[in-house]
């Protein structure tokens, strides 16, 4: 049995870890490229969304090199992403492929039994008593959690720090010398070592970096493919971001979920727009806004593949944010057609406007420029810009 | 207080409607409700609604426009149906539906969004009072308007057999299981034996015609005739008796659903794929015209199934969105039912382009 698994992020890394650690052979798709997606959007439905045909180019290459087992995480609907295991195991019998799909579900059809069941499909062969492979899973949640970390720490440095370019190189190199490590042990210590060396590089508090918040569909905000690398963009640029999606907080996510215990805050603040869980990550992205509101960013890119069913409610419902607390939201859609020039010309045409907000309301004048009147008396103008740069 | 309430004419509302507006006459309020969706209609919810949705959406808007601008109205109610079947959802649109009007549609009077569970009887009477107090009417009044509309809900709907859920052969539902119970709110589960078709009922009167073809989509789509063109009466006109997902009974559908690896959960698309998957084993239809909106999210999943599990059964796929130009689907109605003709007078086996596919010998 050769275990494969879909690319989202740098989950490759944790699973990586958990699959050495436990001596499963396995094969990590290559990277998504365009090839992939290409690869992958041949054999998809046309209308299907972006995540689906990533998914199944990097299946569909590992299968190339040799895997026979698919492991994905499922749900239990209204989002499309249920369906997933179901339209790629049509797909791949049509292709002629015959392989296992083992789905990770923690639905009520499923429950805990099933979900268990399904792991010791994998697990059941592995030389090692029940303790130590939770602990090896834990080993390698834990370790999901640190690479969280360190990109969301070199993500708010790049825009303080004094050499352009040392949270990006920091961070990339620390991902790719894990890839070469064997073992949640060894990849943790790569990580560690990262961690160490972004805190020591030369920072200038003097700076003001633009803050912004990337909110959305989860796969597309995670996925740096996806997304046309917006992250490291914002790196080079030397814009703080902060993403509050992250495998580990959906993992956290998830085992809260059965108590009813999950993203306590992301419920708080949504629920003034949007009461009610409707599937998918819609709810989170509408609470992610005020969240990011409350927080005191300059704004907030939303970013959904074409067609998300969730992320289409949120999107109807962001604009009454933005109005209601003055707080500059952008949506960006994207799938297999996304072209990066207009895509970054319109980053490029948010920030500067964000950056021109901020020149206004610090110098008190409103004469200037295009943007001057527009919704600026009328719904006042970010509470924390406010506070930060007190009052005009 | 006498309260005017709206109830826009889009979505489920054939299926729905009458529900609502019994019950809101039987509160003792006025109700409005939009007309027929028409291009003004269209146009409206176009402007307001968020350019991501799909058609049935944006009429929705448009309808809700419509109320607002026309209906004089002091409340407008957006229903917010979170399941028709238990652990089964619709769409995640119907879900937020509420806000996205809320926020989409500007100068609009209060929305009762309440959400709906429509798969157990508690569900409807959380519903019922939740609505009632929003109303300031009592909750026992809540009950009983409750109780009527439902009864005449049934009522109308026994031309396409309604089941009270005693005969239902899968009723699973809590709180319904009783007899006594359940005459006293027989909660109608099956949802597409009410969607059926009063207005397709005649034309399905299949004796004298020369093909049978099932007309599948989500209702809203297969039922709003300004929305698809009228595509059953074109089909209609010629030569197909139209079957709908209506025509296949519950138990059929659980059986056919069973054998995917996965139990879908929504409820509109799993009477269709069964449907379809069934009129294809049966031999009962000869083709299938499968009406979706552009960039629905389900049908790209849906048609897909679909597809798979009526190998060689033609399948026309009609997307439609607010673009849509009534010649290009005249053109492709006429070419699907000339290739029907065709394959009933050649045989099934002989493509268009002149080999047999199994023999892969020519054919001419």
């Amino acid at each position: 049995m050769v275990v494969t698994f879909p690319h989202m992020g740098n989950i490759y890394l944790a699973v990586k870890a958990l699959f050495d650690d436990l001596d499963i052979d396995y094969i990590i798709p290559p990277p998504n490229t365009k090839a992939s997606l290409q690869k992958g959007s041949f054999y998809s439905p046309e209308e299907i969304c972006l995540p689906f045909k990533l998914f199944m180019g990097n299946i569909i290459q590992a299968i190339e090199s040799g895997a026979d087992t698919v492991l994905i995480t499922g749900s239990c609907g209204p989002c499309r992403f249920g369906e997933y295991s179901e339209l790629a195991s049509i797909v791949l019998r049509e292709m002629g492929h015959d392989l296992d799909f083992i789905v990770l579900d923690l639905s009520k059809d499923v429950g805990v039994d099933g979900f268990l069941r399904r792991i010791s499909k994998i697990t059941r062969d592995v030389p090692m008593s029940r303790t130590q492979k939770v602990r090896t899973v834990l080993n390698a949640a834990a370790l999901m959690a640190k690479i969280d970390q360190l990109e969301a720490r070199a993500h708010i440095l790049a825009g303080y720090e004094k050499n352009a370019g040392d949270c990006k190189r920091i961070l990339h190199q620390a991902l790719a010398r894990g890839l070469e490590c064997v073992g949640s042990e060894e990849i943790g210590e790569a990580i560690s070592a990262a961690q160490n060396e972004i805190e020591r590089i030369p920072i200038d508090l003097e700076k003001d970096p633009l803050r912004v918040a990337i909110i959305g569909e989860i796969y597309t905000v995670i996925e740096p493919f996806s997304n046309l690398y917006i992250e490291d963009l914002f790196m080079d640029y030397g814009v703080c971001v902060k993403r509050h999606m992250t495998p580990s907080w959906w993992l956290r996510d998830l085992v809260m979920k059965p108590l009813k215990l999950n993203s306590l805050d992301l419920r708080r603040s949504s629920r003034e727009y949007l009461p009610l869980y409707i599937g998918g990550h819609g709810r989170e992205c509408v609470g992610e806004a005020v969240k990011a509101w409350q927080e005191g960013m300059d704004g907030a890119i939303q970013i959904l593949p074409m067609g998300c069913m969730p992320e289409i409610v949120a999107k109807a419902i962001l604009p009454q944010i933005q109005n209601d607390k003055d707080f500059p939201i952008l949506t960006l859609i994207v799938d297999e057609m996304t072209g990066r020039e207009g895509y970054i010309t319109r980053i490029e045409a948010f920030l500067d406007m964000l950056k021109k907000r901020r020149e206004r309301y610090r110098g008190g004048s409103f004469s200037t420029g295009i943007l001057s009147g527009i919704n600026s008396k009328r719904h006042g103008y970010n509470r924390s810009v406010r506070k930060k740069y007190g009052e005009m | 207080m006498r309260m005017r309430i709206g109830i826009p004419k889009g979505l489920l509302f054939p299926d729905f409607g009458g529900l609502f507006e019994s019950f809101f006459l039987e509160l003792g309020q006025d109700i409005a409700v939009s007309p027929d969706t028409n291009r003004r209609i269209l146009d409206l919810g176009v402007g307001c609604c968020v350019d991501e949705a799909c058609l049935p959406v944006k009429v929705f808007h448009g309808h809700v426009c419509w109320l607002r601008d026309n209906g004089d109205c002091d409340m407008i109610v957006i229903p917010r149906f979170m399941h028709l079947r238990e652990n089964e959802s619709i769409c995640p649109k119907f879900c937020g539906l509420p806000e996205m009007v809320k926020y989409s549609v500007p100068g609009l009077p209060p929305i009762i969004g309440v959400p709906i569970d429509w798969s157990s009887a508690q569900g409807l009477r959380a519903w019922a009072r939740a609505v009632a107090s929003y109303l300031g009417c009592a909750k026992s009044d809540a009950y009983s308007a409750l109780h009527a509309a439902v009864s005449k809900h049934n009522e109308v709907a026994q031309g396409y057999t309604v089941l009270s859920e005693p005969n239902r052969q899968s009723s699973r539902r809590d709180g319904l299981d009783g007899q006594s119970r359940a005459t006293e709110l027989a909660a109608p589960s099956r949802l597409s034996e009410l969607t059926g078709s009063r207005k397709l009922e005649n034309l399905t009167v299949s004796s004298n015609r020369e093909f049978r073809i099932a007309l599948l989509g989500h209702p809203y789509n297969v039922q709003d005739a300004f929305l698809n063109m009228n595509v059953a009466q074109k089909l209609a006109r010629l030569g197909a008796a139209i079957v709908t997902d209506a025509s296949v009974s519950e138990t059929d559908v659980n059986r056919e659903v069973a054998s995917l690896f996965k139990k879908p959960f929504w409820t509109l698309a799993r009477y269709s794929y069964g449907a379809a998957k069934h009129l294809y084993r049966t031999d009962a239809v000869d083709g299938i015209v499968y009406v979706s909106s552009f960039a629905c999210g389900i049908d790209s999943v849906v048609v897909e199934l679909i597809r798979d599990a009526t190998d060689g059964l033609p399948l026309l796929v009609l997307k439609v969105d607010e673009h849509t130009g009534e010649a290009g689907i005249d053109t492709r109605l006429e070419a699907f039912t000339d290739l029907l003709r065709r394959r009933k007078t050649f045989g099934s086996n002989i493509p268009a382009y002149g080999k047999y596919i199994s023999r892969g010998e020519s054919a001419i």
